[in-house]
């Protein structure tokens, strides 16, 4: 528990009775196995719901209809959501996170009016158009195109990875405006309306067979000049810092899913046979791997505390997120592997998935599987390894 | 010259600056091979300045004679004793012993110890079990068996902290109906017969005891049969406690010269540092570092507000940390290459501590197992 929180019990009793009279007790069992278009417009309820209790986005300012939340009261929530096992509302993700806290910074007013009430009040969904099929970890290097005609921009290439552009009205776009300047001084930010023409979305399978992600071809697609986020050929700047401002407090609730997910794992090896029969539970090598991940797990949610305080005290995320993004999404990857084996031919047995599922639904190849999405989006990990050994741990970059 | 601030009414941090301004001037690496060389595991001046300094007193009441501070702060200065590698006997002296007789002394032992503890007069120890690795009671190799006002004494103890420097030493017996006595003895007395356990870490230092018949008043008893097992497991979360907050300690020193070590060692043309296999190997040690520091603060935390979830965080700092200890003094050896295989630097020392403290009051194995019975449940076929 951390200290500065114990002032805020009546608040955060009434965000629990908010929580125990609006979360669906039921939504895992309905969403299993649902459809996109029932996801989707269960994402769209809940997002309604989180918004007239106010807690759609805790973040965000009441000049654009946040409640102007404390810091604390935003850790306090995001306790009580993952206590609860709220759905999270991950087809908003880009438009609540990296939308606002990008036109926050960099937008104009205008933009602002434009697009934020658009998000709270009809939901509307925005995807990122990063990266490329050439410009991976090393995004710096895309070579999407810009140029300037007159009152706008044309846009030609191609871009990947953008989660939800089936569903997105807007797009957040990075393209080369200046393909003689050095790599990441040529690049500019937009706001892509996806009803342009010449935009052409494409969905691609994931492993799970799965339609989140797309490829966005742009061919001859005009942005307005006034839809450009900053000054041309800043775009990278902005970037890099809008997208610092990812909230901390957005890895609570995946560590409190997992300490219900250690329980889980706890009840497959009671119902699991290990040596002569007996249950695996019974075997030390067994009882030995789960003291482990409960010493594993508590440390997580410990690390998480200790940001958050030194947020609350000194402010600023700082890179304490990254290796918290770290230890976390590589905890879960072995905990969903070790549970996929423990689980023999059982967990072998394909079963009805859960849309937007918590990051452990006890379908645990799955679960494993679906880990790697922590492990590779947003920066591999092995880009966070070089991003953290040279900033926390001051060690010299890569001579290029 | 030094500092002589006393360490009383600092915080945490403003605290373990203090200490470590202390150690890097005090706890050298020179001086720690001279201590290896001539006094085997106990550095006497050093100890003496630490009782000035008010460190042996820090987490004794203020009526015997100590500063009142926790085991929050106590567990600072172990930290900063790992990271400096120092050789003494604050661990069994003032930890193992000024410990139990917090925990379960009688106030006329308390009068009579804990001062002399807190002054740093008193050397002392403990022998809680655990010479296999396993630490319950059926572990344990000495008997006692109750003789009207007295007790006898009958087996070995092995691997003693700094037994042959103390005037006392609190021994862990089984009793007749498997339960457990916890008895001081003078191990110079002439009945037991005291022979050094030299082990690979040199900046440690133990006895192994043996005795026959040896006969002592019931009053040297710390509690009574009754609850002689419960204060044994105290005795062994706190003495978890202390190895995990030296392995924290450890840890995060190895990682710091490690990195500096490479910075300044250049081959192809430039810093080591800069290569990222070695990069994310780094990344991986510090993940293991931040880690033990929190299990760490949280058993140092538990333990000293008596908190429900004590054992459990005692357990687990002690097999996270020190197994954490270990993978990264093994790597910071790896990277420093050749030099790292030599006597003069000292990622050896800080391996050979680690694999010690890895194996002493329980491995990591014993307290996994511990873990796994409070928190599931003990296995019913085993």
């Amino acid at each position: 528990m951390i200290a500065e929180l114990e002032a805020l019990a009546g608040f955060r009793a009434d965000v629990r009775e908010w929580c125990r009279e609006h979360v669906p007790a039921d939504w895992v069992a309905r969403m299993t196995g649902a459809s996109v278009d029932e996801s989707l417009e269960f994402q769209r309820v809940w997002l309604a719901e989180l918004r007239e209790g106010g807690l759609a986005a805790p973040h965000w300012s009441s000049e654009w209809t946040g409640r102007d939340y404390s810091f604390e009261e935003e850790i306090v929530i995001a306790e009580e959501m993952a206590r609860a096992r709220a759905p999270r509302l991950d087809t908003f993700f880009v438009s609540l996170y990296h939308t606002y806290g990008l036109l926050m910074e960099a937008g104009t007013e205008a933009q602002r009016r434009r697009h934020l009430p658009a998000i709270l009040d009809h939901g509307e969904i925005w995807c990122q158009g990063f990266s490329e099929p050439n410009a991976g970890s090393d995004l710096a290097s895309l070579r999407t195109r810009a140029q300037r005609r007159g009152d706008v921009y044309v846009v030609n290439g191609q871009k990947v990875w953008s989660t939800y552009a089936m569903h997105a009205r807007f797009c957040l776009l990075l393209a080369r405006t200046d393909p003689a300047a050095r790599k990441n001084r040529g690049i500019s930010y937009f706001l892509l309306d996806m009803r342009t023409p010449g935009v052409e979305v494409r969905p691609i399978v994931d492993l799970g067979r799965r339609q989140e992600f797309c490829e966005l071809f742009l061919v001859d697609v005009e942005i307005p000049v006034e839809n450009r986020i900053g000054e041309e050929n800043e775009g990278w700047r902005i970037a890099n810092s809008t997208l610092s401002t990812e909230r901390s407090t957005l890895l609570l609730m995946p560590a409190e899913q997992l300490r219900v997910a250690y329980w889980m794992l706890v009840d497959l090896a009671r119902t699991t046979p290990g040596s002569g029969g007996r249950p695996a539970i019974e075997d030390v090598g067994v009882r030995r791997d789960l003291a482990g991940f409960h010493a594993e797990i508590a440390n997580l949610r410990l690390l998480i505390n200790r940001m958050l305080t030194q947020m609350i005290r000194a402010g600023g995320a700082g890179p304490e997120s990254s290796i918290i993004k770290l230890y976390y999404s590589e905890l879960l990857q072995r905990f969903t592997c070790y549970a996929a084996q423990l689980g023999g031919m059982k967990t072998q047995e394909l079963a009805p998935l859960l849309g937007a599922a918590p990051y452990v639904s006890g379908v645990w190849e799955f679960d494993f599987l679906n880990s790697y999405t922590w492990t590779i989006s947003a920066g591999t990990n092995e880009i966070q390894r070089n991003i953290i050994s040279e900033r926390v741990l001051g060690m010299p970059r890569e001579p290029k | 010259m030094i500092h002589r601030t006393r360490t009383v009414d600092m915080d945490s941090e403003e605290l373990r600056a203090a200490i470590r301004d202390v150690l890097d001037r005090e706890a050298t690496s020179e001086r720690i091979r001279v201590v290896m060389d001539e006094s085997k595991g106990h550095d006497a001046k050093l100890y003496a300045l630490m009782a000035e300094l008010g460190w042996t007193g820090l987490a004794i009441p203020e009526q015997y004679g100590g500063s009142g501070a926790t085991l929050i702060e106590l567990g600072v200065v172990l930290q900063e004793l790992g990271r400096s590698l120092v050789s003494s006997s604050f661990e069994a002296s003032v930890v193992l012993f000024g410990g139990a007789l917090l925990l379960a002394g009688r106030e006329d032992q308390r009068a009579s110890f804990l001062p002399r503890i807190a002054n740093g007069d008193l050397l002392a120890s403990a022998a809680l079990g655990g010479a296999s690795g396993r630490c319950e009671v059926g572990s344990l190799a000495l008997t006692v068996e109750p003789r009207g006002a007295s007790l006898s004494l009958s087996g070995k103890l092995e691997y003693v902290p700094s037994a042959d420097l103390s005037e006392l030493v609190l021994v862990a017996a089984r009793g007749p109906q498997g339960d457990t006595a916890l008895v001081l003895v003078d191990p110079r007395h002439e009945a037991i017969e005291i022979s050094p356990q030299p082990v690979f870490d040199p900046t440690r230092r133990f006895s192994r005891l043996v005795m026959h018949d040896h006969v002592v008043p019931r009053e040297s008893m710390l509690g009574d049969f009754s609850n002689g097992e419960a204060l044994r497991e105290r005795l062994i979360e706190l003495g978890a406690i202390a190895l995990a907050s030296d392995s924290m300690g450890g840890a995060g020193k190895v990682l710091e010269s490690t990195i500096a070590f490479m910075k300044g060692r250049e081959q192809f043309g430039r810093s080591i540092a800069s290569f990222q296999a070695l990069k994310h190997r780094c990344v991986d040690m510090m993940m293991r570092a931040e880690a033990s520091a929190v299990s760490v603060e949280m058993a140092l935390e538990a333990f000293s507000r008596e908190a429900e979830e004590a054992p459990v965080a005692a357990s687990e700092a002690k097999f996270y940390s020190c197994d954490s200890y270990v993978h990264v003094a093994k790597e910071g050896l790896q990277m420093h290459g050749g030099v790292g295989f030599t006597w003069e630097y000292d990622c050896h020392l800080y391996l050979k501590r680690a694999l010690l403290n890895q194996a002493l009051l329980g491995d990591s194995r014993w307290h996994r197992d511990r873990v796994a019975d409070l928190v599931l449940g003990p296995a019913t076929a085993l």
